[in-house]
């Protein structure tokens, strides 16, 4: 999409601001400042008349009055640019977070967490800045012209001769354009470097010690650092340069004033009011060649920085950040829309699923078994084997590049929207809970049942930490509340996934965080719940194993064998070797710090 | 302003920078002295203009302003260059004394601290100490100075002129300083608004897979709304505050203006200054009321900039909990190894429980155990990664605690199972950016330990890119390279952990023999995962949650049927250590 485009679908999106704001810029830049330059004048030209009585005085008083009319224009008007810029960012932050939301799955995040949060933080600001760049522009637009004429007016001559140095100006800011870019992408790249060897310096921090390279690696940091210096150095100078140089287009273009204004003066024809009004002018106009120039590279930066905010979310149409979607500013936003309706599952089929990630060797080749209502099966191998990245597939988390699901007989085409309750919940190997109370957590928006709530805390064994707690379910977790341990972060897991009631229950490795009796509590009232819950669970607990209507045996990436424990322990050595480690003691798992 | 520590922090970097230091006051001052001249050559202009004096002496006139333009300009550039390249020098050295500590201090602390939080301590706050200052050296002195010369030069037109922009000025200042309060409080709330919803993201993008399979999209969205609407009004609010703020001093700044010019009108009506000095009131009056912000703006700034410079004095104040010896010596040549009633204890976790052995000089001793017996604790202890909590560690006679901290890595070569390589070739990964080491001699470790195949194997020799986006290597290629940083050195004593995972059998042919040259007429501690390693041991100590549960001659253990370690050779090590 063309940056322009980009910067007209937010004005659209926030009319009165924007209309407000070029208001305000038009305002200021014009119908203030040209009467403040004529104002000026009159004074001047009053003084040195020798007539100065009245028209002195009353030059003063409109000067103070236009002054203050422009002092307090912002604050009444409400600093426009401040709403226009701020809903502008709004509004691609949301629709850059709920495209997020929408391709999980598809594409799952491109970039690190951090990289995807500078696309949050600064490219939004970077594009919306362009809005108040824009009024700007428009209000100097006027002032340019307006400007231009009355000078013309007096004395045609000057203003000529003053273009000369204006328009140098913006040649010049227009020409070193790509200059600015490339000295500013060099110092950007030196400082990437830097960045980088200290990260990499910071992670393999134990072989450099251990090679006792300390000297020569902080030695190559100092180089680094004095490559960046140049660049930085370089590219400062020379944008300082080109700044220094429209700053003083004002003064050479005062000195051309007083230059050509000499004669004028001494013979009477230019007065020393019209010199104070060219110099009012100049002051403004020569901003008006930097502006433009600021503008044109606006619109190449948001190119970029729209670029890169579509980079993340690919699966999305381009105008998707763009959407102009209520942003509920003022009230409350309304409730989210309740889940999808209920459908009893009486039969999961997964035929060849397959999802070969590129470059990178964890995939699934080929996998098809079904699950049967208020079965209980448990998909269990070694490390790497692909377990959880079946049920990734299966769940949506990852795309899948061949094979069908069905539920019920009906082919399921998009899994991620399909499995979630009540159809189907899920507990993470690694869970992630949120920065909010434990209740919160827990429900994630769904309307409270007490009722329900209790039987999912029971349900994960999460009484005896919730008695714990001094807030109990109201007790805030994370950085600024309470830390829980690896096993109740587990657990408080397992009861959001049991208080959604869903048909289909998916786990993966829920006991890994968790001490052997709680391990066994958990296992024992999940097994209490009937026949009503179907059940799929990775695990390589002799206790689940033993209860499974089938185990299902993954390895490399396929699935090798399927049935009961028995039969697998019967006809499988992968099986058996499985097996007899789970027999070993339990400290052989621990890991060593 | 700031406290003392800190000044002293600053003025350390800066001392050695004191000619440019010096260069950089030269030049503000000069900078500021031309900018200020520029309305008194045009006064001087309209004065003589009026008084009717010869055109080619105007036109002196104007030509003198433009190349007082002209040189400002050049003054500013310089300037520039000065402070830009006197703020990189300064943090640059900064920066190396903060990677020099972060790589001094011990595992402990790496554990803590993410590699992320550490290129934003080492750089990250650096360069935002640096950019304020930049700034408030240029901003803040010279702002203070131009104000100063503007006053300074009014007074010297008219003392009542002076006196009257003088008072306006302090009671700008002054309405500046107590509404920085006022548009601080909202600021602060602003910038807590904007950091609570970009962590509400950043928490909620980490957690993308409990959102979408918990259903919880839409409410995820929900309260987005309530983060995203709060921000909007509280930076609505702040910018209100500042707006009001500016708005307040600038109604005073038009009221002086006005009283100065009224002043001025009847001073001239009165005859006693001149049109061209009410165009010199005129400018300077217009010239206050920037300077004046930027003043205001930038000290309100100050507490934000002092974060950083805290969290840098705290770094560099971080100590190390393995220090320095006194500096003594290690013998040449193969090195004993003796542990004392060695116990050691992860916080409060107990990992090692009074492990006393001696590895006699050139001798080779397999440490075996399951995962979690403590191992890979012994190797750390014997290379100082940590202290024991009790008993000592002792290389060639000398308590490795008597040692200077560079001393041991010139004597012990510690592979370990994980070896860590670098983003680069092969040739920084082997040397460790040591340029000293020249490519022939590289090429001789690696012979000497029987890769040179391997080497000329690879796709571009020592020039073969490793690490991310580089060629892969397996654990036991990776290893290798271990095995010739250790070699490079020629230390006395060599601890290897070797890896666990299973090896292709090349690779474990060629790793295998690099473990027999390096070892040769070395000491050796292995923690053995292999057969092969176990049989290369002259002495097996087996240790069971911490503890030495056996430590004999390998051919004496093998031979005891009742032996643990008989007992492992049976069961199948490989099988069993895995």
């Amino acid at each position: 999409m063309r940056p322009m485009m980009v910067l007209l679908r937010l004005v659209r999106f926030c009319p009165g601001y924007f209309a407000a704001n070029t208001f305000f810029a038009i305002l200021v830049y014009f119908l203030l400042a040209i009467p403040l330059g004529l104002t000026t004048r009159a004074f001047f030209d009053a003084l040195s008349g020798e007539s100065a009585g009245l028209v002195a005085w009353s030059a003063i008083g409109l000067l103070v009055a236009v002054q203050l009319v422009e002092v307090l224009a912002g604050p009444a008007l409400g600093n426009p640019w401040s709403p226009l810029q701020q809903k502008g960012q709004v509004l691609l932050q949301r629709n850059l977070f709920a495209g997020l939301l929408r391709g999980y799955g598809r594409h799952g995040l491109s970039e690190p967490v951090g990289e995807t949060i500078s696309r949050f933080r600064d490219d939004p600001e970077s594009i919306t800045d362009t809005l108040d760049a824009l009024s700007d522009l428009i209000g100097r637009s006027f002032f340019a012209i307006g400007a231009a004429i009355v000078m013309w007016q007096i004395n045609p001559t000057i203003t000529a001769a003053l273009f000369v140095p204006l328009l140098l100006s913006s040649f010049l800011t227009e020409a070193l354009g790509n200059t600015i870019m490339a000295y500013r992408a060099a110092s950007h790249a030196a400082t990437g470097r830097v960045t980088g060897f200290i990260g990499e310096l910071v992670g393999a921090q134990l072989a450099v010690k251990i090679a006792g390279a300390t000297r020569p690696a902080v030695a190559r940091l100092t180089k680094l650092g004095e490559l960046r210096r140049k660049a930085a150095v370089r590219d400062s100078v020379f944008e300082e340069t080109l700044n220094s140089f429209n700053l003083n287009v004002v003064h050479v273009g005062t000195g051309i004033v007083l230059l050509l204004g000499a004669r004028g003066i001494s013979e009477g024809t230019f007065t020393v009011g019209d010199l104070a009004l060219f110099i009012v002018y100049l002051d403004q106009l020569t901003w008006y060649p930097a502006e433009v120039g600021r503008l044109i590279s606006d619109l190449k930066r948001i190119e970029v920085s729209f670029g890169r905010m579509r980079a993340i979310v690919p699966g999305e149409p381009p105008a998707a950040l763009l959407a102009p979607v209520p942003v509920y500013l003022r009230g409350t936003p309304p409730e989210p829309p309740p889940p999808p309706p209920r459908e009893r599952l009486e039969r999961l089929e997964v035929l060849h699923l397959t999802h070969a990630h590129p470059g990178n060797t964890r995939g699934i080749i080929d996998v098809s078994f079904a699950l049967e209502r208020g079965s209980f099966t448990v998909i269990t191998g070694r490390i790497g084997a692909g377990k959880s990245t079946l049920l990734h597939v299966l769940l949506g988390l990852l795309p899948r590049d061949a094979g069908e699901i069905r539920w019920n007989g009906r082919a399921v085409d998009d899994p991620a929207s399909s499995f979630v309750p009540p159809r189907s919940a899920y507990t993470p190997q690694v869970p992630r809970l949120f920065s909010e109370t434990l209740r919160e957590n827990l429900l994630l928006g769904r309307p409270e049942d007490p009722r329900a709530l209790d039987a999912a805390v029971h349900a994960a064994v999460l009484e005896p930490d919730l008695a714990a707690l001094r807030g109990g379910l109201d007790t805030l977790i994370g950085p600024r509340g309470v830390k829980l341990s690896g096993g109740q972060v587990q657990r408080s897991a397992a009861a959001r996934m049991f208080v959604r009631d869903a048909e289909l229950l998916v786990f993966d490795d829920l006991s890994s965080a968790l001490d052997t009796e709680t391990e066994a509590e958990l296992w024992r009232r999940l097994f209490a719940r009937g026949t009503e819950t179907t059940c799929l669970v990775v695990s390589h607990r002799p206790v689940a194993l033993r209860r499974a209507d089938q185990v299902l045996l993954m390895d490399t990436g396929r699935l090798v064998a399927r049935g009961s424990l028995d039969e697998l322990l019967a006809s499988s050595a992968e099986m058996q070797r499985l097996w007899r480690d789970e027999q070993r003691p339990p400290e052989v798992t621990t890991r060593e710090p | 302003m700031l406290p003392k520590r800190d000044r002293i922090l600053l003025a350390t970097y800066l001392r050695p920078e004191w000619p440019r230091v010096v260069l950089l006051g030269l030049l503000l001052f000069a900078g500021i002295g031309l900018q200020l001249a520029n309305p008194q050559i045009v006064r001087t202009f309209i004065d003589q203009a009026r008084a009717g004096e010869p055109f080619e002496r105007l036109v002196w006139i104007a030509l003198l302003f433009i190349g007082v333009a002209l040189l400002t300009q050049g003054m500013t550039i310089a300037e520039t260059y000065v402070a830009e390249n006197l703020g990189w020098r300064t943090t640059n050295a900064l920066r190396a004394d903060l990677a020099r500590r972060v790589l001094a201090l011990d595992l402990s602390f790496h554990a803590e601290h993410g590699v992320g939080e550490l290129i934003e301590r080492i750089d990250g706050d650096v360069s935002a100490i640096a950019d304020f200052f930049a700034r408030f050296v240029v901003q803040v002195l010279g702002s203070a100075l131009f104000l100063f010369g503007v006053l300074v030069l009014l007074y010297r037109e008219d003392w009542r002129v002076g006196g009257l922009l003088t008072t306006f000025t302090l009671a700008a200042l002054a309405f500046l300083t107590w509404g920085g309060g006022f548009v601080g409080v909202r600021a602060l709330a602003a910038r807590q608004a904007s950091a609570g919803l970009i962590g509400y993201i950043e928490e909620r993008l980490g957690g993308l897979p409990d959102l979408k399979t918990s259903g919880a999209d839409g409410y995820a969205i929900h309260r987005l709304h309530e983060r995203l609407a709060g921000r909007f009004h509280r930076i609505n609010a702040a910018v209100m505050a500042g707006s009001i703020l500016n708005a307040v001093v600038g109604v005073l700044f038009v009221l002086g203006t006005g009283a100065a010019f009224g002043l001025g009108t009847a001073l001239y009506g009165s005859g006693a200054i001149t049109l061209g000095t009410i165009y010199l009131i005129f400018r300077y009056t217009g010239m206050l009321r920037d300077p004046l912000e930027r003043l205001t703006h930038e000290m309100n700034s100050f507490q934000q900039a002092t974060g950083g410079i805290v969290r840098v004095r705290e770094l560099l104040a971080t100590d190390a909990r393995v220090n320095d010896g006194s500096g003594a010596t290690f013998p040449a040549g193969a090195l004993s190894v003796e542990l004392d009633g060695v116990s050691f204890a992860y916080e409060t976790e107990p990992v090692l429980h009074g492990v006393s052995f001696r590895v006699e000089p050139g001798k080779v001793l397999g440490l075996l155990g399951r995962t979690g017996s403590g191992k890979t604790t012994i190797s750390r202890l014997l290379f100082r990664l940590h202290d024991p909590t009790e008993g000592s560690v002792r290389l060639g006679g000398t308590d490795i605690r008597e040692a200077r901290l560079d001393a041991l890595p010139e004597r012990v070569g510690l592979v370990t199972q994980e070896v860590q390589l670098f983003q680069g070739t092969l040739r920084d990964n082997v040397a460790l950016f040591d340029r000293t080491v020249s490519d022939a001699r590289l090429v001789e470790v690696f012979a000497e330990l029987g890769l040179d195949e391997w080497l000329r194997a690879l796709p571009a020799g020592l020039d073969t890119p490793l690490g991310a986006g580089g060629r892969g290597l397996s654990a036991g290629e990776a290893q290798l390279v271990a095995l010739t940083r250790v070699l490079l050195k020629d230390p006395g004593l060599v601890v290897l952990d070797e890896a666990s995972s299973r090896l292709d059998p090349h690779t474990g042919r060629l790793l295998e023999r690099a473990v027999t040259r390096l070892l040769h007429g070395r000491t050796g501690v292995v923690i053995a995962h292999r057969l092969a390693t176990v049989e290369r041991a002259d002495q097996i100590l087996i240790l069971e949650e911490g503890r030495v549960a056996e430590f004999r001659r390998r051919v004496d253990l093998a031979r005891d049927p009742e032996s643990r370690f008989a007992r492992l050779l049976r069961a199948g090590i490989e099988e069993e250590l895995a």
